[in-house]
């Protein structure tokens, strides 16, 4: 009786412990986190419930995450397949609808108006290839940690950055930096 | 123009969308992080205990050579994982939903929730309007004049041909975690919304549907405010619309 009583004692100290440690390690990358999620997502609501939804995932867990060599990487991969996974069920539900879902045009016109050239930008980008750029040149993840995290080859990753790029390079939410470019050469 | 400069020139706009947009401090969501955490733990625990005591209900129908047994044992385990894991938290009648997860939104924007329902949170106001875009109309409510009093929740109501919003607004010193909202005898769950850096007062929304008339007897509504930890906050009932 009483090594049970010490052991559950104990696991719930490590419990505790990792608590803590979740807490300190979210304080410290929250912020990094919910703007690279906004990123991969365009919108800040969605980009807060993605990372909360990652984090509710990781939580239980943290006690195995916390020992791995970058348990940064395991959120980041966490996070961009729940991404993934989301949208698939959003493409999916409005499939499924047996009607359109109504909207006031002048809202959605003004929420159009209200997004950011460069998020509109990124979202003409298929989902996998906007996490790469995101996470390449955002993230400054390397190719290899970009492939770890999506769980391919760095060859892909290589080639959906450079496609990416291709996009990125002529559209007009990035003519300023064009030019501010061009200026700095001269 | 090079790859080098391609790739420092999408390096320099994504970090200026991304510094543009400031996340809300993590105290506000940590608390709904951790109770949904808690949650999987615990749906996880009881599942693994659920597997644990079917396969030893199949071992012990196996070793005694009786199948039907084994049957029985583990049906009863499944149901027993099932009801353990839809019962998370304070109130039976609402347990089998999960509970929304709290928006924290920055202040002073246009917040559209679905269904036409619409919210802007200021440090002194609370507004929400039900209806498109173009003609939605903003009802408000002081945080700061003293009208409410501080520990207390109050109902307000909005009504279209397709539904009613409930959006209660409770003011005082807690956080508010959930807000349940109990109309014509059932309880739901309302999503809480806090304003990022603003604490002292929570606001939430429910939409429900336009159904069938209400029994005569069910025209109050009761609304109760929830910290994390599933302690009351506030409550209060009201007549319905």
């Amino acid at each position: 009786m009483v090594a049970v009583t010490v052991i559950v004692g104990g696991a719930e100290t490590r419990e505790g412990l990792a608590e803590v440690d979740f807490d300190a390690f979210v304080a410290a990358h929250w912020q990094r986190l919910t703007r690279t999620a906004y990123l991969l997502t365009g919108d800040h609501h969605e980009a807060e419930d993605l990372v909360q939804v990652t984090l509710a995932k990781v939580y239980p867990h943290w006690a195995r995450i916390r020992r791995l060599d970058a348990p940064n990487a395991y959120l980041h991969r966490a996070m961009v397949n729940n991404g993934f996974s989301r949208q698939r069920r959003r493409r999916a539900r409005q499939l499924l609808m047996p009607w359109v879902p109504e909207r006031a045009q002048p809202s959605a016109m003004a929420q159009v108006e209200q997004r950011s050239a460069l998020l509109r930008a990124l979202d003409e980008l298929p989902p996998r290839q906007r996490a790469v750029v995101v996470l390449r040149y955002w993230e400054d993840l390397s190719e290899r940690q970009v492939a770890d995290v999506l769980g391919c080859t760095t060859g892909n990753v290589k080639s959906q950055a450079s496609r990416g790029l291709a996009k990125l390079r002529n559209h007009q939410a990035l003519a300023g930096y064009a030019a501010s470019g061009s200026m700095e050469e001269q | 123009m090079t790859i080098h400069q391609d790739e420092d020139m999408v390096r320099r706009a994504l970090a200026d969308e991304a510094l543009g947009y400031r996340p809300p401090h993590w105290a506000g969501p940590a608390a709904a992080i951790h109770e949904r955490g808690a949650r999987r733990r615990r749906v996880r625990r009881a599942f693994a205990a659920a597997v644990a005591v079917a396969a030893v209900g199949v071992a012990l129908a196996v070793t005694s050579g009786g199948a039907q047994a084994g049957r029985v044992v583990a049906a009863s385990a499944v149901s027993q994982a099932s009801s353990t894991s839809a019962r998370p938290s304070a109130s039976a009648s609402v347990a089998a939903v999960p509970w929304p997860a709290v928006r924290v939104v920055p202040a002073d924007r246009d917040l559209d929730f679905g269904h036409q329902i619409w919210m802007r949170l200021t440090a002194a106001e609370a507004c929400e309007a039900l209806g498109p875009y173009a003609t939605r109309a903003y009802s408000c409510n002081t945080i700061t004049d003293g009208n409410q009093p501080q520990g207390s929740v109050s109902a307000r109501e909005a009504a279209d041909s397709s539904g009613t919003l409930y959006a209660p607004l409770y003011l005082g010193p807690g956080d508010a975690a959930r807000m349940t909202v109990a109309v014509h005898g059932r309880t739901y769950r309302a999503t809480v919304v806090t304003l990022a850096g603003h604490p002292g007062y929570a606001t939430g929304f429910l939409w429900l549907p336009t159904g069938p008339q209400p029994p005569e007897h069910g025209s109050e509504i009761q609304i109760t405010v929830y910290d994390a930890q599933g302690m009351v906050l506030a409550e209060a009932e009201v007549p319905g619309m």
